[in-house]
């Protein structure tokens, strides 16, 4: 079920009703069926790879904490880890290990035949597992308790706003708001309406009319040159900002009017003065998990500087490889880690530019590297990362030619052009004042009519701006 | 939980009141934005139906229709007038049989030119479907009740296109182009083919031609739509569409027999062509896979009465 279909606009209104009807003991049973209802809407059979997951990962938790060795809890761990991330692996990246071995055997000797699983990618698989894990850790670690009550556990790991597309949220945070006893929280349900919204049009109305253009161009770059090379880069770059970013408002807005509260995951990112400020802002809920998990692990920053900065460069490469099991994502993986790499050695972390124009290209910098590193994302194979890297300025020496010829080929018209300018203006607009500021509720503190009239004319905007395309999946539900 | 509530319905009420109020704009006031398009056509082709009571030939199917026929030569070969009512396929099969079903008299050949029987019967594009209903009623009433939830969707993106062109002034203007109304005649063939839009034998090299699916649903949908038209003693024949062969085809004559054998045997109708026969050269071809230049479109035309002919010959005896 997807966020933006009408079978959301259904299921959310009677759940949201149910649960505030409902007492608090039915609460948290309503949440795990309407969770696993609302994964099964897609693949029921693939609600079993969560039920394992669930099973295991509550299992371990109990079992570690109750070890009386440290052994004994390294054991447990492991086995854990090795069964839910085997379970990843399987369907993930298992084609893909076995396509590369063969290319590997095939440049001493004939290449043989991968061996393929026919399996398809069970939707939000990378965000349970990680999430999963992290509470394993904690609970191993000894900075979360092993939760007992398996109603809740299973709430937690399944907890259907955050189920496919995160935030992966922490054990710590999420177990205590389904266990303890609500109130309806009009103002706390008001705002995550908003955000609701917010993250609606910025599906809806943004990613999804840019898909309309982009996704021809990453099906079949070499249809295309020049220009429209270049403009789907850069509207990709908006794509993926609003898709991923629209999906968690809508989670974390959906929470909210369940009175939930899940962690942030994005903060304006294409504000962000440097790379390492950039994954501060981005997809918050992983950085920080590979923070934690495997980044502070590995040493962190704690056995001098040439590890310090391998740990980096890993870190962000299984990022990449979290993100898809092809070599465009350790590519792109790769290419962030080489730049913070980079960042680390020339930019010492105590000096930062005064200067505004200073601060404002580096800001544009960081914004280009981004765009030129979705290239890798976008791309289906390296051979098109290439082909677009190597085309799109071409022709650029007649620039008004190259602009016109380019938005042709793109299928371009003059209201879609308007509709996104207003719409990726008033993103903008929003953003940059989400920097230092809470938009939503600040407008929520306005005075009334202004208020009202925003709420309304934004509504209004949102519904005559929706393309006809549309009910397109996440781009995240790939991971 | 009262209050929250109360906020949210009277946002819904006022949102429903202007978007209500844009509604009754474009429907009083603004009343047809897109007039003198492709699609416009069809107010010209079922007018052309209508006024026609005798026995008469209907070209039906989406724009390989349109785009290739020459129905003048067919008429005074055939002796009886034609109408072609080809259009777009995003409209789907069952909405251009339903476009038929308009005016069908006794005597009446109706010749079928799909280029699949696998089709759902609903209509693909739901936006270019609202262009094409642009405040029309005839034209609206075509709409089959399992496609209103879809034209409900896309509404609001006819609505923002044609508020669009009506406040910046660009609605109902001849693009010039092939696809717009001036470029069809009479009958409803294409008559203006833009010297740009030719393509070179390249543009095959990647095009897709797909040997056509034949489904149950389809075929059910098919059959019921024949025995409608036997009922108003008319006839329904199944005709072949172009198809694009040369140096790049990736299917042969075999694979084509083959889909024409497993036709013959589902459907309540004579197919009157072998697909074979429809092959043409690439330099037949203009802008898409399936649109004639005027060549291809009289060869294409000579092949037809060649199988109407031999079918009534075949029937006669």
């Amino acid at each position: 079920m997807l966020f933006n279909s009408i079978e959301f606009a259904i299921f959310l209104p009677a759940v949201f009703f149910l649960y505030w009807i409902l007492p608090h003991k039915f609460r948290w049973p309503l949440l795990l069926a309407a969770s696993y209802f609302f994964y099964m809407c897609w693949k029921p059979v693939y609600a079993i790879l969560i039920l394992a997951t669930t099973l295991v990962s509550y299992s371990a938790g109990i079992l570690i904490e109750t070890a009386n060795s440290k052994a004994r809890k390294r054991l447990v761990i492991a086995v854990a880890a090795t069964v839910t991330l085997g379970i990843l692996f399987t369907f993930k990246y298992f084609n893909f290990v076995c396509e590369a071995v063969c290319d590997l055997i095939g440049v001493f000797t004939t290449r043989p035949q991968p061996l393929t699983l026919g399996l398809l990618l069970p939707v939000g698989i990378s965000f349970y597992t990680f999430q999963t894990l992290g509470y394993i850790i904690d609970v191993y670690r000894g900075t979360a308790k092993a939760e007992r009550h398996f109603g809740i556990y299973a709430t937690f790991v399944s907890f259907f706003p955050q189920l496919v597309a995160g935030p992966i949220e922490r054990s710590t945070s999420l177990i205590p708001q389904i266990r303890e006893e609500r109130r309806f929280d009009g103002e706390l349900a008001s705002y995550g309406l908003k955000q609701l919204c917010w993250g609606f049009f910025k599906k809806v109305v943004i990613a999804d009319r840019i898909a309309l253009y982009v996704a021809q161009v990453f099906a079949a770059p070499e249809s295309f040159k020049g220009f429209s090379l270049l403009a789907a880069v850069m509207l990709f770059t908006v794509q993926i900002y609003c898709d991923f970013s629209g999906y968690s408002d809508m989670a974390i807005g959906t929470a909210k009017l369940l009175g939930v509260n899940l962690t942030t995951n994005f903060k304006s990112p294409y504000f962000a003065g440097s790379l390492r400020d950039f994954w501060s802002r981005w997809h918050i809920s992983l950085s920080t998990w590979f923070r934690d998990y495997v980044y502070i692990p590995l040493g962190g920053n704690k056995r001098g500087r040439p590890r310090q900065l391998l740990n980096l460069f890993v870190t962000f490469l299984l990022s990449g490889l979290w993100h898809g099991a092809d070599w465009t994502f350790i590519v792109w993986g790769g290419a962030h880690g080489a730049g913070r790499v980079f960042e680390e050695l020339v930019l010492p972390k105590k000096r930062e530019f005064k200067n505004k124009a200073l601060k404002a290209v580096r800001g544009v910098l960081v914004f280009l590297f981004c765009s030129f590193t979705w290239i890798f994302f976008a791309a289906g194979s390296l051979g098109d990362s290439f082909y677009i890297i190597g085309h799109m300025f071409d022709g650029i020496g007649a620039p008004l030619g190259y602009v016109k010829s380019g938005l042709a080929a793109l299928g371009f018209d003059l209201r879609s052009l308007v509709v996104l300018a207003l719409a990726v203006g008033l993103l903008i607009v929003f953003d940059a004042f989400s920097v230092k500021r809470d938009v939503i509720g600040g407008i929520s503190k306005g005075k009334l009519g202004v208020r009202w009239a925003v709420y309304i004319l934004f509504v209004v905007f949102v519904i005559v701006c929706i393309p006809a395309a549309r009910g397109t999946e996440f781009i995240y539900f790939r991971f | 939980m009262k209050k929250f509530l109360r906020c949210t319905i009277i946002l819904l009420a006022a949102v429903l009141l202007i978007v209500g109020a844009l509604v009754l704009l474009d429907v009083f006031v603004v009343r047809g934005m897109f007039q003198k398009n492709y699609q416009a056509s069809i107010v010209d082709k079922l007018e052309r139906l209508k006024s026609i009571d005798e026995p008469k030939i209907i070209l039906v199917g989406h724009s390989n229709v349109a785009f290739g026929f020459d129905s003048k030569r067919l008429e005074d070969e055939m002796g009886m007038p034609v109408v072609n009512l080809g259009l777009h396929g995003s409209l789907g099969n069952t909405f251009h049989e339903d476009l038929a079903k308009q005016n069908i008299g006794e005597g009446d050949i109706v010749v079928v030119c799909h280029t699949t029987f696998a089709d759902d019967g609903k209509i693909g594009d739901y936006a270019l479907a609202w262009i094409t209903v642009d405040n029309n009623n005839e034209i609206a009433g075509l709409i089959r009740s399992e496609d209103w939830f879809g034209m409900l969707a896309a509404y609001p993106d006819y609505l923002c296109n044609s508020l669009f062109s009506w406040i910046t002034g660009r609605g109902n203007r001849d693009s010039g182009s092939c696809y717009s109304r001036t470029a069809f005649n009479e009958y409803g063939d294409i008559v203006r083919r833009p010297e740009e839009l030719k393509v070179s034998d390249d543009f095959f090299k990647d095009a897709v031609i797909e040997i056509p699916k034949i489904s149950k649903d389809c075929i059910k949908r098919f059959n019921e739509f024949c025995d409608y038209v036997k009922k108003k003693g008319a006839t329904v024949v199944i005709a072949g569409y172009p198809i694009a062969y040369g140096e790049y085809s990736k299917f042969t004559a075999a694979d084509f027999e083959s889909f024409e054998a497993s036709l013959k045997a589902s459907v309540n109708c004579d197919v009157i062509s072998h697909y074979s026969d429809y092959f043409f050269p690439y330099s037949y071809f203009y802008d898409t896979v399936l649109h004639l230049t005027e060549e291809g479109a009289a060869a294409r035309t000579d092949r037809l009465i060649n199988d109407l002919k031999t079918w009534q010959t075949a029937n006669a005896n």
